[in-house]
């Protein structure tokens, strides 16, 4: 048997109750071990014997870690570090690290033989761990069993909400009826989202449902376009009804977008109409009739041109004698003023304008005041 | 006049005073109507700038001068005035300094009133539209805001016929 190294002596120190004996067999070692130079070595091993040797044994780990490996080796034998360790933590009495490795894991034999993939395979391995080894070979077949299912099978159903959400003291509602579709379309609440995957992982049916609506939106994608055609766009159009900013006032904005969106949904149909017919503009009807082309202005036409020539002749003609006296029925003479109505001879019919503008009607309180109409046209003046 | 021939007279006239209601009773003559109304109305619009500052009235609107100081303006000047002789339908225009357009349009008259539509606007589809019902021989005023403040636009509208 040979000589006990430093480290076993230390670790004799790590029982419970150390012999005076190992204590001197330790101080001895130490006196012929670098690790001992300058130590005073009568004052170790006194209050804390165990404390003491713990420390002793990490100065030399640490000096095996720094390169001195062999001098101590030299010195000292050979360092068993997983020991040192497993001492450290369980005492020396506790096993070496190889020997707990092999006690959990057992002999090198046993687990070349769990290595063997014609041996035992590992799902196998891990089903049998599992006592779960007929459905986890059924999952493993694809068309026999959904992957939602083979993981369930493979981990059990673990319904993690209500424990979560009682250690958060809220209740958790149970899924409302068309729960399926609304999770789809991702409107379930975060709460019952989670039910709901839960649900779907126990579910073949629901998985069946969801499956089912993905299916419609898909066939739905392709068949509108097809039956819909090109897409007009909409903005334009009723922009200029509008009277509002035609040309797109965000660099890169598409104002066709909408216009196709709703044709690839809907068809394409006559929308501008229907559009402006619910589009109302501030507190007033929509779209303005055409106004009535004024009697004061305008071109002339062929025909008015020469009509216009011969009246002009006539003018000349008769222009002395017009300005020799006034005449009533000539409209350019002065008339004078006709009196204000009053509110009881005034009335308002109809307004409309834009919301941009505003108007309102001032009825005086003072006999002979004018009525007045506030306009605000909201424009840029 | 004899006694006898002074009796006989005052028989006579004992019906008629019997009949005939005291002078006091007669009730009011009423008042005259026109019974017809021309084709045509005469409108007149005028363009008047009323500001807050200072308290000059354009010796031209000496006639409702005293209308003219109820708006809270102080000071008035007489920008522009045309005037039109309007069949029911037809429209007339007139443009304002600052480009806006006014377009008149007679409705329809009758023996007490005219109707008037007004469009104030730029040419485009955005407008201030009003209809009126004014009673004929009658006057009435828009006030436009302005961009300049304090300084205000009157359009006096005068529908006579």
């Amino acid at each position: 048997m040979s000589e006990p190294t430093l480290r076993d002596l230390l670790h004799a120190l790590l029982a419970d109750a150390p012999s005076a004996d190992a204590v001197v067999r330790a101080r001895e070692a130490l006196a012929a071990h670098p690790l001992g130079e300058g130590l005073a070595l009568d004052a170790l091993f006194v209050h804390d014997v165990a404390g003491d040797a713990v420390d002793l044994l990490a100065v030399l780990d640490e000096a095996r870690d720094e390169g001195l490996a062999e001098a101590l080796a030299e010195a000292g034998g050979s360092v068993d570090v997983a020991d040192g360790v497993m001492a450290a933590l369980f005492g020396a009495a506790a096993s070496p690290v190889a020997d707990a490795v092999d006690a959990e894991a057992g002999r090198p034999g046993d687990l070349g033989r769990a290595h063997d993939p014609a041996a035992l395979p590992v799902a196998e391995a891990v089903a049998a761990e599992a006592g779960r080894g007929p459905e986890l070979a059924k999952a493993h077949d694809p068309e026999a069993l959904p992957l939602a299912e083979a993981l369930a099978a493979e981990a059990g159903t673990a319904a993690l909400v209500e424990p979560v959400m009682a250690r958060l003291g809220e209740e958790v509602p149970e899924l409302p009826e068309g729960w399926a579709s609304a999770f789809f379309d991702a409107r379930l609440p975060d709460g019952l989202r989670v039910r709901a995957a839960e649900r779907l992982a126990t579910d073949a049916d629901a998985r069946a449902e969801i499956a089912a609506f993905a299916e419609v939106g898909r066939l739905l994608r392709e068949a509108v376009p097809a039956e819909a055609g090109a897409a007009p766009a909409v903005w334009p159009a009723v922009a200029a009804a509008v009277g509002a900013d035609v040309e797109p006032r965000v660099e890169g904005w598409d104002e066709g977008l909408l216009g196709r969106a709703v044709a690839a949904e809907a068809g394409e149909a006559a929308i501008v109409d229907r559009v402006m017919a619910t589009v109302e503009r501030g507190a007033q009807a929509p779209t303005p009739l055409p106004l009535p082309e004024p009697a004061n202005v305008g071109g002339w036409s062929g025909l008015g041109l020469v009509l216009a020539a011969a009246a002009a002749a006539l003018l000349v003609a008769v222009l002395p004698r017009v300005l020799g006296g006034a005449d009533p029925g000539d409209p350019w003479t002065p008339r004078p003023l006709s009196e204000f109505a009053t509110a009881d001879e005034l009335t308002v019919d109809r307004v409309q304008y834009g919301e941009r503008a505003s108007v309102f009607v001032e009825v005086p309180e003072t006999q002979g005041a004018p009525v007045l109409i506030w306009v605000d046209d909201g424009a840029d003046l | 006049m004899s006694p006898r021939a002074a009796l006989l007279g005052l028989l006579l006239a004992l019906p008629v005073l019997v009949v005939a209601p005291p002078a006091q009773a007669q009730p009011a003559p009423a008042p005259v109507m026109p019974t017809s109304v021309p084709a045509r109305v005469d409108v007149t619009v005028r363009v008047i700038e009323a500001s807050s500052k200072g308290t000059r009235v354009d010796p031209r609107l000496a006639a409702q001068a005293a209308s003219l100081k109820s708006t809270p303006f102080t000071a008035f000047q007489l920008l522009d005035e045309q005037r039109f002789k309007l069949p029911d339908g037809r429209s007339a225009e007139v443009v304002l300094r600052d480009g806006r357009r006014v377009t008149l349009t007679l409705r329809g008259h009758d023996t007490r009133a005219a109707r008037v539509h007004v469009a104030i606007h730029r040419g485009g589809p955005e407008r201030v539209e009003t209809d009126l019902t004014v009673a004929r021989d009658r006057a009435y005023m828009y006030v436009l805001r302005t961009a300049e403040a304090g300084v205000s636009l009157l359009l006096e509208v005068d529908v006579a016929y």
